[in-house]
């Protein structure tokens, strides 16, 4: 009796024996991410207005935009840091941009065994989109 | 030896057991190998959302209603939405499309969470097999998800009036795909599953909960029509489309581990019949309604207070919003299904073997996030 239920089980398990793996290869084949894929950020800081919206809106209060003057009393983009550490990825920041200044890349793979290389800086997310372009050639 | 001299043991489970589904914490008092009492803990995944929505703005808390129960995001996303427009008083000027996309994320979800229940489930008991079936399935809704939010697990897709952005030709090809697929391979969990003599004498007749006991303990979702009791809020007090559509509730009387597995198993085919009527009927149109379009206009809803409520995967989740008229809420309490099962559980298992217990914790379904919120 309870071997006809094993047999009815390997049976399945025999139909698989001949069929391709779902698997994917991973680190030697990269996955295909979305057109909407939410990661590591990519700031343009010309398009940036200093308006600090997605500073505001951000839920896990991550974003610091440091806003100065210059030596004619203007005001001045002097940094733009993302602690990706706290980032939840959830996009809001990206939404709210009235000039598209910040926008999300596909890149993915900045695992890091130490919470101090998590903090980008503006020079280091104004390079992210030239990164995303050759990850896609390699993909 | 008499009686008397047999001694209880004290026995802890968990927080770190592998089949105790996250971070709940069992003590077992035992008599021999039968359990006499159980002292549910929870807590260990407490994050203080209900406190943190206090300090954050409506839009601000869409991604974190994500995290109560990350296994059904787009179903949490969904009811926190339908109880703000219930506060806004905007729940009829929401536009149909907008309504059918979350019918489809939803029920995608609800496939999806109940794919993985099935996996872990069949994994605690022994079976191991399913479990890699369930989530080559569960990749398919997860690609999809990923096609049209731009994430894999925490979408933040169904937004206060509408939602996030409109659905993908891609997309809708893929749900047909998965539409045709899928009862093909549910089948197979069937084989493996439901008649096998192992699987029946682990699961007939365990973890009890007759009707009259689980209302009263507050149990819903699968688990309640696991005990024969008619009811799922699409049904009885439709929201979104659910009205116009066609689908059956499945329940069973037995009431026992395996009467739920089997209302779930069933849940998933309805909930392919649902996706099947929504690709013909979804209309065109917007998928958001413009006033909220944009996310950094702050959402200042009347003072007053509302329910919003809907048919989780794991049971009835609800929002209850207090709003004092500023751009954050007063108050919020989020309803928890995870959380009232995990106090109906020492009443399950009570006088049942050790070994019943994983059988028992699987098929009530619980996700730790939701429960310590």
């Amino acid at each position: 009796m309870l071997f006809s239920d094993f047999r009815k089980g390997l049976m399945v398990t025999f139909k698989y024996l001949f069929r391709k793996p779902v698997t994917e290869n991973y680190p030697y084949e990269k996955m295909k991410m979305s057109e909407r894929a939410r990661w590591l950020h990519h700031f343009e800081p010309n398009k940036c207005i200093m308006c600090k919206m997605c500073e505001n809106i951000c839920p896990s209060k991550c974003i610091k935009v440091d806003i100065g003057k210059n030596a004619e009393g203007k005001r001045e983009l002097n940094g733009y840091n993302i602690d990706i550490d706290r980032c939840a990825f959830c996009g809001l920041c990206v939404e709210v941009c009235p000039t598209k200044a910040i926008t999300m890349t596909s890149i993915h793979e900045f695992a890091d065994s130490d919470r101090k290389n998590l903090h980008f800086n503006m020079q280091e997310l104004s390079h992210t989109g030239e990164a995303e372009e050759e990850q896609k050639k390699v993909g | 030896m008499s009686s008397s001299d047999i001694r209880t043991l004290e026995l802890n489970m968990g927080p770190q057991h592998p089949s105790t589904h996250g971070v709940l914490r069992l003590v077992l008092r035992l008599n021999g190998e039968k359990i006499e009492h159980t002292t549910p803990i929870v807590g260990y995944l407490h994050r203080g959302f209900e406190k943190m929505a206090e300090n954050m703005t409506y839009q601000q808390f869409n991604p974190i209603t994500d995290r109560l129960n990350y296994i059904t995001s787009m179903n949490n996303n969904l009811t926190y939405a339908m109880a703000m427009e219930k506060l806004l008083g905007v729940e009829d000027k929401v536009p149909e499309r907008a309504q059918y996309i979350r019918v489809i994320v939803a029920e995608l979800n609800r496939i999806g969470s109940h794919l993985i229940w099935l996996g872990t489930h069949a994994l605690d008991i022994g079976a191991m097999t399913p479990y890699f079936y369930c989530f080559r399935e569960r990749e398919m809704i997860v690609d999809m998800f990923e096609e049209i939010s731009g994430a894999r697990l925490l979408y933040d897709y169904v937004r206060i009036g509408g939602v996030a952005k409109d659905i993908t030709a891609k997309f809708m090809d893929m749900l047909k795909e998965f539409i045709k697929i899928f009862p093909e391979r549910q089948k197979e969990y069937h084989t493996l599953l439901t008649k096998n003599r192992i699987w029946l004498k682990r699961t007939k007749d365990v973890g009890v909960i007759n009707a009259e006991d689980a209302i009263n303990w507050g149990i819903s979702g699968p688990a309640l029509r696991g005990s024969g009791i008619e009811w799922d809020l699409r049904k009885k007090k439709p929201y979104a489309v659910y009205s116009e559509l066609n689908f059956d509730i499945p329940y069973y009387p037995e009431g026992d581990v395996y009467a739920r597995y089997l209302v779930r198993m069933d849940e998933m085919l309805q909930s392919i019949r649902i996706l099947e009527q929504c690709i013909n009927k979804i209309p065109e149109g917007p998928y958001m309604m413009d006033e909220f379009k944009k996310v950094s206009k702050p959402i200042k809803p009347p003072a007053g207070e509302s329910y919003g409520y809907a048919e989780n995967p794991t049971g009835e989740l609800g929002f209850y919003i207090i709003s004092e008229g500023k751009n954050k809420p007063y108050r919020m309490k989020i309803r928890a299904p995870s959380f009232v099962h995990a106090y109906a559980l020492p009443f399950m298992i009570k006088g049942s073997l050790l070994s019943d217990v994983v059988a028992v914790i699987g098929s009530l379904d619980f996700v730790f996030g939701e429960s310590d919120r």
